[in-house]
This record gives structure tokens, C-alpha cells and sequence, in this order.
């Protein structure tokens, strides 16, 4: 009686014990999982706030290139939102190394490209997730759009 | 005896019950947070579509669409990529586009388009709660019980003419 006792409180013991072992790997797996979708999710957001963005540069008439600058900012800080998504991380540059003669050259180039990189940086560090993706993620995505081929020149510009 | 076996196996059962809930748990919270994220990203690209017909439109001479046309325009693509919600038309409050209401019914999202003359900007916001499988325990932004928010707002600049 005792010997069989002693067996079924071990088989017990056992199962408590695999629980144990088993039930850390699946909650880490399904927040591996869940991080991994909301970065995916975060990537989409900056994908299509970038491209709104980097439109803007169209807005203004060509030669206007502090408000076109301006316009690429502001369209894309309120366009960017997520659930994840740090603050003060929300940025996007069209530098001039990467072409942009729209935007910095001083006479209108049809045909030119406006190019332009969007940068977020997703935080799991206030939620659950953070317990398995206990790094920030930088995400960048970038755009670039053709300038159309008839512009209005802004005054004192040559076009 | 056969109350050992009998206890033995009233045992299994309640750690088969423990166990399942928690990997039912588990396996639709990571099933909600797939489905959610494809909602959000089809809201997001109708976003993007809406905002460009509205900003195309905004320097015409009829000016910026109302919020009908940018609706008709996106509605079979939200239509198909929104999972437990339907998409309805929003107007305007006040010439602004409503902030998400925790007194919106749960499976409705709401499409609103807006013009912003003296900012020069257009706006075009898809807000609203879907049905949710599980209560969210992801840290999850907004949230009420058994809804998850959408709440994406466009915002570009209507096209500036040289004087």
C-alpha cells in the first residue's frame, strides 16, 4: 500500500513538474510570437508614413524647400501612431546625399527622385512582451517618389 | 482502492483543466494578436488610399471629397480585410474628424475624411472597436472588454499654389 502511494504521489510530482518545464517555453513562445507581429504591424505603419510623407514634398511650389522640409515633418509625426512605438523616436530625413536635387538644387529638375528614410523605434519595455524581446527595435523604411513634370515655381526661383 | 484510482484520476482531470486553459489562453491571445495586426494593416493601407484620393481632389475646383466619396472608395477593401468589424461612414463633428469613443459599439469602424483649410491639410481617420476573442494582456494601447481599438488618422498637406 505504502509502495503504491509513494508511485502515485511521484507520477503527481512528475506532472507538476513537466507542467512546470513545458508551460515557460510556451509563454515565451507565444510573446516571441505576439513581439514579432506587433514588429510587423510597426513596419506596415512606417511603410505607408513614409510614402505619405515623402509626397509632401509636392505640396509646395517647387523652390520652397524649408516648407517642403517642413510639410515631409509634419505629415509624418501625425501620421505615424502604434501601439508600441516610442515617442521621441518618430524621425525622417531626405538628405541630400541620396539625390533629392528636387528639393536642394537650384534650378527644377523634372524627373528627379525625392527620396526620403522614415525611422521608428518600437518598445516592449512597459508590457509582458518585454519579458522575451527585451531590446528595442529600430525600424526604417524608405520612399521614393518621381517628381511630377510640370511644377509651379515659388517667387525668385528659376524653373 | 478504488477510491485511489477514482482520486487518481479526478487529479489528471484538473490539471488537464489547468493546463488547457492556459494553452487555450495562450493560443487565442497569439490568434488575436495575428488577426488584430491584419485588421490594423488593412486599415492602415485603406488610410493611405483614402488620403491620397482625398488629397488629389483637395486643390480642384470642388475641393476635398466629402467623407461619402472617400468611403465609397475604400469600402470593399476595408469590407474584406477588416476581421470582426464592418466599416461605416463617419461625418465630421464641428469640422473635425471624432475621437475614439469608448460609447462606439463594438464591431463597427467608422471612416471620416476632413479638409482643414487655414492648416492646409486633409485628414482621413478610420477609428473604432473589433470584436476581440480574448481580453488583451499584451499591453495593448486603448481596450475595453472584449474590443481592441483602431485608431489610425492620415494626415497630409493639400497642394499650395505659387501666388
Amino acid at each position: 500500500m505504502t509502495g503504491r502511494h509513494n508511485g502515485r504521489r511521484g507520477e503527481g510530482a512528475q506532472s507538476v513538474v513537466e507542467t512546470a518545464l513545458v508551460l515557460p517555453f510556451l509563454i515565451v513562445l507565444a510573446l516571441g510570437f505576439a513581439g514579432a507581429i506587433f514588429v510587423l504591424d510597426a513596419t506596415t505603419e512606417l511603410r505607408s508614413a513614409t510614402g505619405l510623407a515623402t509626397s509632401a514634398a509636392f505640396s509646395v511650389p517647387y523652390g520652397a524647400t524649408s516648407q517642403a522640409l517642413f510639410n515631409i515633418n509634419d505629415t509624418f509625426q501625425r501620421s505615424v501612431s502604434g501601439p508600441f512605438l516610442e515617442p521621441g523616436s518618430l524621425r525622417i530625413t531626405c538628405p541630400p546625399s541620396e539625390g533629392n536635387q528636387y528639393l536642394y538644387s537650384a534650378t527644377y529638375q523634372p524627373d528627379t527622385v525625392v527620396s526620403c528614410q522614415g525611422t521608428v523605434t518600437v518598445s516592449f519595455s512597459n508590457n509582458l512582451i518585454g519579458l522575451v524581446w527585451r531590446w528595442n527595435v529600430t525600424l526604417q523604411q524608405s520612399a521614393q517618389l518621381v517628381a511630377p513634370p510640370f511644377r509651379q515655381c515659388a517667387p525668385r526661383v528659376t524653373c | 482502492m478504488r477510491q485511489g484510482a477514482g482520486r487518481g484520476d479526478g487529479q489528471a482531470m484538473v490539471e488537464f483543466a489547468l493546463v488547457l486553459a492556459v494553452v487555450l489562453s495562450l493560443v487565442l491571445g497569439c490568434t488575436q494578436i495575428g488577426l488584430y495586426a491584419l485588421t490594423r494593416g488593412t486599415a492602415i493601407t485603406a488610410a493611405e488610399r483614402g488620403i491620397y484620393i482625398a488629397a488629389g481632389a483637395a486643390g480642384s475646383p470642388t475641393g476635398p471629397p466629402a467623407t461619402a466619396d472617400v468611403y465609397s472608395a475604400i469600402r470593399s477593401e476595408l469590407q474584406s480585410g477588416l476581421v470582426g468589424a464592418t466599416p461605416a461612414p463617419m461625418a465630421p463633428v464641428d469640422g473635425v474628424c471624432p475621437p475614439l469613443s469608448a460609447s462606439w459599439p463594438v464591431g463597427v469602424v467608422y471612416v471620416c475624411a476632413v479638409a482643414h483649410p487655414a492648416a492646409g491639410t486633409v485628414e482621413v481617420a478610420i477609428r473604432g472597436w473589433v470584436s476581440a476573442l480574448v481580453p488583451p494582456g499584451f499591453g495593448l494601447g486603448s481596450w475595453r472588454t472584449g474590443a481592441l481599438a483602431i485608431n489610425i488618422d492620415d494626415v497630409v498637406h493639400s497642394a499650395v499654389f505659387a501666388p
